[in-house]
């Protein structure tokens, strides 16, 4: 399962960002987010733009959270087919 | 090589020709391993030891440095069955033909400890241990597989760690039977399986402790080939920490146990929400980054207020201007000197007018005179008198009588006569 790589500016620029966040990794979210947080941090980006960025950035932070949320740890058997079949 | 023409062409020293001989020896057998029984063994003070190992025709002497003997983890002794690998090496000292051992293993474990040495040194020839091919274990697993048997403590002790650190994180377990016959094949199919179901980001695969025979299935060719091919990385976590086997040189990372494989394919739960949260604290300061942005703004604000100042001032001049320019055009001063223009005018008039008019004007006024003259109000106050008779004035005797009744009009009055003398 490769990770998709989201830059961002492409999540900066997206018209619906939710949609980027779908089979977003952890560790690229939070390369993403770095990304975000610096960026606006540096205070290069006009007002608008950085409202935008912020209101991403807390998007992100609720998909990252959601990523590592749960209570317990699931084990399942799998059944293995091919060694039956050897 | 050494051939029968150039060995012919030279005379040798002894040392020379010893010295090439070595050459030669170490050039057609670089290492060999080989067994037999120990015979003779010597330590000397400098610490090598010396030893004959042989078999039922052959014997060879053998020579053990003292540094690489203190790795060998027993002693050995007259008899005991030993494998060992080494190179020749013609002594010249005394022209005797030795093995210098670098390895020795006690030979009960021999054929198997050969086979690795065999299998290790052909698949690491293959570039199968290359470290450039190992790739890095993915930051946060969607999911882990676990390869090991059900009822082992592997799976318990990487659940254990897993529970502590990702509670929410998926973990599927392929069960296998990790020693015996068919070990290595069930092992080699539930890699092959994982990598099919795409399923899984990171494998472990692993048992617990045991001797060289228990943990065998581990270092089959076919398991070692199948974590080679394996897409997703693979943590090899077979037997204690000192046991190597060749699932250790071929996986992604090697793991001395279940606990420390569950740690490095799992990242802290904890660690990563302070992570998360560090980036929102400094989201959320939203005074520190927009700081530099509301002081962009202010300093914008000053600027246009120093513009505006500026353009007012510039407005105000112009509208000075204009005003005096409009003061200049302003009808009200029209007036006034219209007003003069018309007194003048009207003045001038005046005196034409009058000039004009005196003449006729003395005229009236000499015609008026006359009038007044003629007035015969001014006639009575010259004191003459009008008779009334009948209605009409008198201005002779007739129709007057001596006795006539007549009515005397004077300026101021009037009386009643009688006629007494009448002279025409």
């Amino acid at each position: 399962m490769k990770e998709k790589d989201v830059t961002l500016e492409q999540f900066l620029e997206a018209k619906k960002a939710e949609d980027l966040l779908e089979g977003l990794g952890f560790e690229s979210g939070l390369k993403l987010l770095e990304g975000l947080v610096t960026k606006v941090e540096s205070g290069g980006l006009p007002l608008e733009r950085s409202m935008q960025a912020y209101e991403r950035g807390v998007l992100l932070t609720g998909h990252l959270r959601g990523l590592i949320s749960g209570a317990e740890a699931k084990l399942k058997l799998l059944q293995q087919k091919a060694a039956a079949e050897k | 090589m050494l051939n029968t023409q150039s060995a012919e062409a030279r005379i040798f020293s002894v040392s020379e020709l010893a010295q090439v001989l070595n050459l030669a020896l170490e050039a057609a057998v670089p290492s060999a391993a080989f067994k037999g029984e120990v015979s003779q063994v010597t330590r000397a003070s400098s610490g090598h030891l010396y030893f004959t190992v042989k078999d039922e025709r052959s014997q060879l002497a053998c020579v053990m440095w003292s540094s690489l003997t203190k790795s060998l983890g027993f002693v050995p002794t007259q008899g005991m069955d030993v494998v060992c690998f080494g190179k020749p090496n013609l002594y010249g000292g005394n022209g005797k033909l030795q093995i210098v051992v670098s390895k020795m293993l006690p030979g009960g474990l021999g054929a198997l400890q050969l086979k690795f040495q065999e299998l290790k040194r052909k698949l690491q020839a293959e570039g199968l241990f290359a470290p450039e091919r190992k790739r890095p274990l993915p930051f946060l697993p969607r999911a882990l597989g676990v390869i090991t048997s059900k009822s082992g403590a592997v799976i318990h002790d990487i659940m254990v760690r897993v529970r502590e650190r990702m509670p929410s994180l998926q973990v599927y377990l392929v069960d296998v039977r990790v020693q015996g016959q068919g070990a290595s094949e069930e092992i080699a199919a539930a890699l092959d399986f994982l990598d099919q179901q795409k399923l899984v980001d990171v494998i472990i695969v692993g048992r617990g402790g045991g001797s060289l025979e228990d943990l065998w299935a581990f270092n089959e060719e076919s398991v070692v080939r199948a974590i080679f091919r394996c897409s997703v990385p693979v943590i090899s976590a077979v037997g204690h920490e000192t046991d190597f086997s060749l699932s250790d040189y071929v996986a992604d990372c090697r793991a001395p146990t279940p606990t420390a494989a569950a740690e490095m394919a799992v990242p802290r739960r904890d660690e990563l929400i302070s992570r998360i949260s560090e980036l929102e604290r400094r989201l959320f300061d939203v005074e520190r980054w927009m700081g530099p942005c509301s002081q962009a703004v202010d300093e914008q604000e000053l600027r246009l207020q120093q513009q505006m100042k500026h353009l007012l001032q510039t407005m105000k001049l112009r509208i000075d201007v204009l005003e005096r320019g409009l003061r200049a055009a302003n009808p009200v001063v029209h007036l006034s000197s219209w007003k003069s223009r018309v007194d003048n005018l009207s003045a001038r008039l005046d005196y034409a007018m009058g000039t004009r008019f005196k003449a006729s004007i003395d005229r009236l006024t000499g015609a008026t005179g006359r009038l007044h003259a003629l007035n015969p109000g001014q006639v009575l106050e010259r004191g003459y008198a009008l008779v009334e008779l009948d209605g009409g004035y008198l201005r002779d005797t007739s129709g007057v009588a001596i006795g006539t009744q007549v009515s005397v009009r004077l300026a101021r009055g009037r009386f009643g006569a009688r006629v007494l003398e009448i002279d025409p």
